[in-house]
């Protein structure tokens, strides 16, 4: 085997472990990214529900909260 | 010849590692959580609003209660929104509950400039959170939001 090759071997060597750990950190981040967005998307929800049951009062009460 | 060869390498290295450290996973999918929040604290702030105008008597009963029905209907247009979010499967197109949430601000725009007709400020500080809002689902369609 000549050098020439033994370096292009190792290059892809080098292309290849590149590559995993690419994919390697975008899977863990995704993972993170969904985990607090459907954290995020529950506390939304309560958030919402609590401000459209606050806001029905408001709108109907007739002049009881001034 | 060598010398050539390892800096290459070096080079090679250098730039698959940096391409590593650079992935990132933000989806549309993630913009529509961005703009959920978004949209949520916008017609919050809104709402305090109307209560502090209200409060100061540039408000008077009877529009306070109409924007807030206003407001009720735009909360829920959010609510949905955020379900559709949160059932949205990754890297799809942005949910049908992203335009009915832009029908529900515009509606309530017109109302406030409707209900708070020779209040001037009261109507331009409303209108900001409205636009708000309305960026945050700018910024989500234009794929912006994440």
């Amino acid at each position: 085997m000549s050098q020439v090759t033994i370096w292009i071997e190792i290059a892809g060597q080098a292309i290849r472990i590149g590559l995993a750990s690419y994919a390697a950190i975008r899977q863990v981040l995704a993972d993170v990214e969904a985990e607090t967005d459907a954290v995020q998307l529950a506390k939304l929800d309560a958030l919402y529900r609590a401000e459209i049951v606050k806001r029905q009062t408001l709108g109907a009460e007739p002049d009881a909260h001034e | 010849m060598h010398t050539r060869t390892t800096t290459l390498l070096v080079g090679l290295i250098a730039v698959t590692l940096a391409w590593s450290c650079g992935a990132r996973s933000g989806t549309i999918r993630h913009g529509g959580v961005v703009a959920s929040t978004a949209v949520y604290a916008a017609l919050a702030a809104l709402g305090e609003t109307a209560d502090q105008l209200h409060a100061d008597g540039q408000l008077a009963p009877v529009e306070y209660r109409a924007l807030n029905r206003e407001l009720v209907r735009a909360l829920e247009a959010g609510l949905a929104l955020n379900a559709a979010v949160d059932a949205w499967p990754v890297d799809r197109p942005a949910p049908v509950e992203v335009l009915m949430v832009a029908d529900r601000l515009r509606e309530l725009a017109d109302a406030i400039v409707r209900l708070t007709g020779g209040h001037d400020t009261a109507a331009a500080r409303l209108l900001a959170q409205v636009a708000t809002a309305q960026q945050a689902l700018v910024a989500l369609l234009t794929g912006g939001g994440a």
